[in-house]
């Protein structure tokens, strides 16, 4: 797959699946980052929440819930950044400032990587890699850095896998 | 003292706002802006006492949609059922648009500069927000309309773009609900902060002093209507403040404990079936065990946070307004204007995004990383580490974005 727009089909598809996290894991969020933010995501399965909502552009949330619920929206997340470079990528500008920081901060964190992303199922977490290795392709057009890219790129390679407490995969 | 102050200018100042009917006529109740004066500032009162609304029109027992309000009804049949549709369309996204009132008030930042308002535009100003506090007798919705930047409300807007009786309806169907009668109507316009205040003045005190606790826990943190201004302001928006004016003087020094703020009211079907409104809402709570400087900067950092995570609200409404613009981008389809007005507001969106990171940065600098908000059992370290690199990646975006808005916006 070579386009966000790809890229973004298959994300869809494998996030699928993925239902709400539970209220508990989210009660903070409207502390957080709002009452819209907590209306864009409560109850709302990854795939559902409105990527142009005012509750999900205020929010960046995935470093702050717990490990289930984020990844559970990491999945979210995906398709917003992808939907972003697609303007980039035609118009010539983005407008996904913050959302793309956020995301782009927690998928090159290894900490992340370690606490999140294990809990992924498998079609997710192929998902994930295939934009993760696409990202590093476009570096440039994201400004990421060469140590990012590399980062990104060995944490894709590595996949995610393993998963030492065993906990339940979103 | 400052009171004395106030009443002494009082007597000297002509009365506000002009009445555009003399069966109408009324003048600021000097309640209102003594309440004004304390909750909002000197500068407020200054603003609201120098310049006043815009235009004015009130009206008494007319029935918005068109005649007379029948003798023991609160609306017309018609208004009724405009309010019926218009109420499902209300958004209650305003209610969370809450910047600390004294962040608020050094941010006047709609400059009046001569505009025009698109018909487009005009079409995406519907009903945002209303609110009533039911012992009060007042009602207060706004509307936003979508503008680009730089621009002063035509006068009589809202009448000749028939947002007016939306307006009306919706703010009178919310004083019906709980059965309060309307003494009269008064509509106003307004482009800057000062302008929203003085214009929107009285609701806000009543909402104030209704009880400012009992608010935030309803909608946010105390001062969201001014809140809802500012961002109004900020981002480029036309507040339009429907007020319906009250029938007995608004409780001006009311502790904050008073339970009937309960009544505020939000008929957005978003809201509308969200907590009861007098429900704790989690928040994080102090840990115990800390030093007096501990819970003090704990403290701060509470309010570093709210800060901050209410400017990233204010990009996110920047960003909406962007939404049918990038759609045209994405589909190849905007005119020339349309990229302008796009550029416009990545502009705004870029302004609010650097403010966004000095207020990130001031948090992560005053040590607010040692404190585990959400509980995640994450060390002081790790928060720091995911904080600065977030800054910097927010950092990189912007001076990106930045360098790609010089090759589209000329």
């Amino acid at each position: 797959m070579t386009s966000p727009a790809e890229l973004s089909e298959a994300v869809r598809r494998a996030w699928d699946a993925v239902p709400a996290p539970p209220a508990e894991d989210v009660e903070l969020m409207e502390w957080g980052w709002g009452e819209a933010a907590a209306r864009a995501f409560a109850g709302v399965r990854p795939v559902d929440v409105d990527i142009e909502s005012r509750g999900f552009y205020a929010a960046t949330p995935l470093l702050d819930l717990p490990s289930r619920a984020a990844a559970a929206y990491l999945g979210t997340y995906l398709l917003s950044l992808l939907k972003g470079l697609r303007l980039q990528q035609v118009s010539g500008v983005f407008d996904d400032v913050l959302t793309r920081s956020h995301t782009l901060t927690c998928l090159t964190l290894p900490s992340f990587w370690e606490r999140v992303v294990p809990l992924l199922s498998a079609d997710c977490r192929r998902a994930l890699v295939d934009v993760a290795r696409y990202l590093t392709t476009v570096g440039d057009e994201l400004a990421l850095t060469g140590e990012q890219v590399a980062t990104l790129r060995s944490l894709a390679s590595r996949g995610g896998r393993g998963d030492p407490a065993g906990r339940p995969r979103a | 003292m400052a009171e004395m102050d106030l009443e002494q200018r009082l007597e000297r100042e002509p009365p506000l706002p002009v009445p555009a009917s003399p069966a109408a006529s009324s003048a600021w109740p000097r309640a209102s802006v003594l309440a004004l004066q304390r909750s909002a500032g000197n500068a407020a009162v200054s603003a609201a006492m120098s310049r006043g609304p815009r235009a004015v029109a009130r009206v008494e027992r007319r029935c918005p949609c068109g005649g007379i309000v029948p003798p023991g009804q609160q609306e017309c049949d018609e208004c009724r059922r405009k309010r019926l549709a218009g109420d499902a369309a209300v958004s209650g996204e305003l209610a969370r648009i809450a910047l600390a009132r004294a962040v608020l008030q050094r941010q006047e930042v709609c400059a009046a500069v001569p505009g025009q308002v698109s018909a487009a535009a005009v079409s995406m100003a519907t009903p945002a927000a209303s609110s009533l506090q039911a012992d009060a007798t007042y009602a207060l919705a706004l509307s936003p309309g979508f503008v680009s930047s730089g621009y002063t409300v035509p006068e009589g807007l809202l009448a000749t773009e028939a947002l007016q009786s939306q307006g009306i309806a919706t703010a009178e169907g919310l004083l019906a609900t709980e059965s309060v009668p309307v003494a009269t109507t008064t509509v106003v316009e307004g482009a800057t902060l000062a302008d929203s205040l003085a214009a929107a003045g009285e609701g806000l005190l009543v909402l104030e002093a209704g009880g400012a606790g009992e608010v935030e826990a309803a909608t946010g943190p105390p001062g969201w209507i001014v809140g809802a201004v500012v961002l109004v302001a900020a981002g480029g928006l036309l507040l339009t403040a429907y007020l319906i004016s009250p029938t007995k003087p608004a409780p001006v020094a009311q502790p904050p404990a008073s339970p009937d703020v309960r009544a505020l009211l939000d008929p957005s079907p978003l809201t509308a079936t969200a907590a009861p409104m007098t429900a704790a809402r989690p928040r994080p709570v102090m840990p115990t065990g800390l030093t007096a400087a501990e819970q003090a900067l704990w403290q701060q950092c509470a309010d570093l946070h709210d800060t901050y995570k209410n400017t990233q609200d204010e990009a996110a409404a920047i960003s909406m307004q962007m939404d049918p613009l990038r759609l045209k981008l994405m589909n190849n389809s905007a005119t020339a204007q349309e990229r302008l007005d796009f550029c416009h507001l990545l502009d705004q969106l870029l302004r609010v995004l650097e403010r966004l990171d000095r207020e990130r940065r001031e948090y992560v600098t005053d040590g607010c990383d040692q404190f585990d908000w959400f509980n995640q059992g994450a060390t002081r370290a790790d928060r720091e580490a995911a904080h600065m690199g977030e800054l910097a990646n927010l950092q990189r975006q912007i001076r990106n974005l930045y360098e790609l808005k010089r090759r589209l916006c000329p």
